[in-house]
């Protein structure tokens, strides 16, 4: 009598192990996994909300970080249905390394900003300021987008009359931390601990926004960042992940991302190859 | 029946032990197949592994001395000294050990960073913690201490009473009987607890990312450097990562080494 | 001159008594476990804190609760022996007994000039490169004592030194540590749970009972006029507590002790005096003997009978009389009256044998 009852708990305990591995493939409730530029974190995240209630039974799971680390994750094999780069740069990489269903497509474009805390402790005007030594800025790393798009503005601010051209040089003299990713410089400089960051105007806006006092970058020297999203090829729900793509492109979509500060395309733009 | 019985035990134990093996073994051996001694030798001459190798060792070995010289008082006071409030107080320095290293980061930061309870006062020394050198060393002592205090602790609790009677009815004062009684008597657990300490403060990432930030040369130690390489040159990631291997085996090496040769 | 009035109490347990020793002198505290006798050694040590009470050691105050003195026992000049010596292990012998000196950071030539002169003292000099853990419990009562006598303490107390000693050891260690400490000059306080190393090592003799000192004075005094029955039980006495007491023809009296009326020689014997009988006062007989008037005579089956070590030519007989006796008579007559359990006997001693005392 004993023996058999220790027996059935211990086959019932394999069997559960056995059970979960098998949950993706589905059964009762779908997933739908999208893997996202951690700057998309608010607009996909109310849009995920919506495409629940239009498709009943589905659930969206994201993963909001660095678009680099999101590459490295799905060439190590993490499952993703839809992957929304914030640069074009690792949307090809992915698409190189065969990872991607159909062409990509440009679904929203950003603009950089610089943000200080409200405080102000740098006591930074203007964006000439930057450069002085002592400043504590926080940039993101080379390898995200947002910090590439970063390098980029300042050798571009570098050639511009009243900035000089060792501007540049100096700015990234004074970064205390390379961030992996955006919401990461957002979070220092809301903490007051980092005097200055370099962020997408999407990121200044909401929440944050009473704590962080924004400064222009002008039009000449800023640089457009252009969001491409795609379907993961060997996407668990293919049908699903295009229709939320298309919910991105749709006029809904783009509205959601207009509010979070993001600037929008107009619906079914082919990307710039 | 019980020959069946044993036979099953057998095959549970193997399953188990096997299984562990499995767990903690492969992933070392997996890593080590990727990579050759040339190749690693090669890599090791590039100056952003060096520096982080050199920070790494630097800052561990500071954030080890700081434990030591703050957790030996500590442990001591502990072990032979009742008070109220004792066992919470025991939690408390427990408690890095068990909660996440990103928390840990945050509370740190929300302590001595700019805007923080003890940062503010710092601030008006001149003294300024995040984005330093001196933070990676903090969050490492921060993070490693309860490794140290366990041990200890313990190993100080049974220095049986009688010795430090005797000690002190020799003339000994508190201070001379604890070098010279205590100590030498727990030796194997304080040997321990420093390497344990040692080994911890190596491999911290959340707390050092979080508190004092990223930056190669002041802040960015190896694990940090694994993370941040892993995303565009694999290689220097696994290099990275077989050097921190190889410290901590020796660390721990030296450590069982070290407790066989004390009496 | 020792001065003490120590009173502590935790949970169920409290002591309160006082001591007096004269300088130079052995005093032995004897009681069973549990009696506080070792408590009052940590007291004085100042490892445990009495609740209220004086230290005072020639003139010196080393704890007065009235004045807020309390010297920690590295400020007291004491000599510790536990009961298992507490040799420090990671230690030779050498450095176990240079301890107490390093600690108060004397020169380095006066430290091997002492060391060596107390390992020669104690006969343990050849010794001194031996570590600790493998010495016999002899030799490292030897080098406890070197330990704490270098350091020329005013006050030694030892807690039972020869309790953590085999039986055969004990005897020989006991003839060596009397003579050792008949040498120094120190005021030494020796607790014990035996009475006869209490009678081999004291000058004065205290007995402890439940944290209370129930009678002292020397070992002489002690085993002529105990106190109670527990030292009584000590010394082998047969005691009994006089309720009261009438005078008889023939200047006599009988007390009436709880036990039974023992007729006492002497007029005088106070209210309630203490009734002593030595087991060798007894008499036994198989039948009833012709009793003078100023004999007491008791009627009583044998209970017990236990040979006297060290050849068992004397026997101790235990009676079931009443009052219960115990009789101390040759081998040679319990094998001439047939003793045997249970026999019937009779048990004498004369009035003039009985001392009362108050």
């Amino acid at each position: 009598m004993k023996r058999s009852r220790s027996v059935a708990t211990l086959l019932s305990a394999l069997s559960v192990l056995g059970v979960s591995s098998s949950r993706s493939a589905a059964q009762g409730p779908t997933t739908l996994t999208v893997f996202a530029a951690a700057s998309l974190t608010e607009p996909f995240s109310r849009l995920g909300r919506s495409f629940e209630a239009a498709h009943p039974g589905t659930t969206v799971r994201f993963n909001f970080t660095g678009s680099q680390q999101l590459v490295l994750q799905i060439q190590e094999g993490a499952e993703a249905d839809v992957f929304a780069s914030a640069d074009e740069r690792w949307m090809q990489t992915a698409k190189d390394s065969g990872l991607v269903e159909g062409e990509p497509v440009l679904f929203a474009r950003n603009e950089l900003v610089v943000i200080v805390p409200v405080a102000n402790p740098a006591g930074i005007k203007r964006l000439q300021d930057l450069s002085h030594s002592g400043v504590k800025l926080v940039i993101a790393a080379e390898a995200v987008p947002v910090g590439h798009y970063t390098r980029e503005m300042l050798a571009k601010l570098s050639s511009q009359p009243g900035f000089g051209s060792k501007y540049g040089q100096q700015v990234l003299a004074n970064v205390a931390s390379y961030e992996e990713n955006v919401k990461g410089v957002v979070a220092k400089v809301q903490l007051g601990e980092a005097d200055a960051g370099v962020v997408y105007r999407s990121d200044a806006t909401g929440s944050v926004a009473s704590q962080l006092t924004t400064l222009e970058i002008p039009e000449a020297s800023n640089v457009i960042a252009s969001y491409p999203i795609a379907v993961v090829r060997g996407a668990d729900s293919p049908e699903l992940a295009k229709a939320f793509v298309e919910l991105v492109e749709s006029a809904t979509g783009q509205e959601s991302l207009k509010k979070a500060g993001f600037i929008p395309v107009q619906p079914a733009t082919q990307p710039s190859q | 029946m019980k020959l069946l019985r044993t036979i099953a035990v057998r095959a549970l134990l193997g399953l188990a032990v096997g299984g562990l093996g499995f767990l903690l073994v492969l992933p070392v051996v997996s890593l080590l197949i990727r990579t050759s001694p040339g190749e690693l030798l090669t890599r090791l001459g590039r100056p952003e592994i060096q520096q982080a190798l050199l920070l790494s060792l630097e800052t561990s070995l500071l954030a080890t001395a700081l434990v030591l010289l703050l957790g030996l008082p500590a442990a001591y006071l502990m072990a032979s000294r009742q008070f109220p409030g004792k066992r919470i107080v025991e939690v408390l320095f427990d408690l890095p050990m068990v909660i996440p290293p990103t928390v840990a980061g945050l509370i740190l930061l929300l302590t001595f960073g700019r805007a923080g309870l003890l940062g503010k006062s710092l601030g008006l020394w001149g003294v300024s913690l995040p984005f330093t050198t001196a933070a990676v060393v903090v969050a490492q002592a921060f993070m490693a201490a309860p490794f140290f205090l366990g041990p200890v602790r313990a190993g100080f609790t049974t220095v049986e009473h009688r010795y430090r009677e005797v000690a002190a009815t020799l003339g000994a004062g508190e201070f001379y009987s604890f070098v010279r009684v205590m100590l030498p008597l727990s030796l194997p657990s304080v040997l321990a607890g420093t390497a344990m300490a040692c080994a911890r403060a190596l491999g911290e990432f959340g707390a050092t990312i979080t508190f004092a930030g990223n930056l190669p040369g002041v802040t960015q130690t190896m694990p940090l450097a694994v993370y941040v390489e892993m995303q565009h040159d694999l290689g220097a990631a696994i290099t990275l990562s077989v050097l921190l291997i190889m410290l901590s085996f020796g660390l721990l090496l030296a450590l069982r080494y070290g407790q066989s040769r004390v009496p | 001159m020792l001065q003490a009035q120590l009173a502590i109490r935790y949970g169920a347990f409290a002591l309160d008594l006082e001591l007096e020793v004269p300088p130079g002198e052995t005093l032995v505290l004897v009681g069973e476990s549990g009696s506080g006798k070792s408590t009052v050694l940590r007291l004085l040590a100042g490892l445990t804190r009495p609740t209220s009470g004086r230290i005072v050691l020639e003139g010196n105050a080393w704890f007065d609760s009235a004045r807020k003195i309390n010297l920690l026992p590295q400020e007291r000049e004491i000599g510790w022996l536990p009961q298992d010596y507490a040799l420090l292990p990671h230690l030779d012998v050498f450095e176990n007994v240079a301890f107490g000196l390093r600690a108060r950071r004397t020169p380095k030539q006066e430290i091997l000039e002492r060391c060596q002169r107390a390992l020669e003292q104690f006969g343990v000099a050849d010794l001194a490169a031996r570590r600790v853990i493998g010495l016999s419990g002899g030799q490292q009562q030897r080098v406890a004592l070197a330990r704490a006598m270098v350091l020329k303490p005013r006050l030694l107390l030892l807690d039972e030194p020869l309790a953590a000693l085999d039986v055969q050891t004990r005897a020989r260690v006991r003839g060596d540590l009397v003579a050792m400490l008949a040498s120094l000059p120190c005021t030494t306080i020796f607790v014990t749970h035996n009475p006869l190393e209490a009678v081999v090592f004291g000058q004065r003799i205290a007995v402890l009972d439940g944290g209370r000192i129930v009678q002292s004075g020397t070992p002489d005094r002690l085993l002529r006029q105990p106190r109670s029955s527990y030292v009584a039980a000590f010394t082998g006495v047969n005691l009994f507590q006089g309720r009261s007491s009438m005078p008889q023809p023939g200047g006599l009296s009988r007390i009436e002790t709880d036990q039974g009326p023992v007729l006492v020689s002497g007029t005088e014997v106070g209210a309630t005096p203490f009734v002593a009988v030595s087991p060798r006062e007894i008499t036994l007989y198989a039948a009833a003997p012709t009793a003078g008037s100023a004999q007491n005579v008791f009627r009583g089956p044998v209970i017990e009978m236990v040979p006297e070590p060290p050849f068992g030519e004397r026997v101790r007989v235990v009676l079931g009389t009443r009052p219960p006796l115990v009789a101390e008579v040759t081998q040679a007559a319990v094998d001439r009256l047939g003793l045997a359990v249970g026999t019937q006997v009779y048990a004498s001693f004369k009035a003039t044998a009985v001392s009362t005392y108050s």
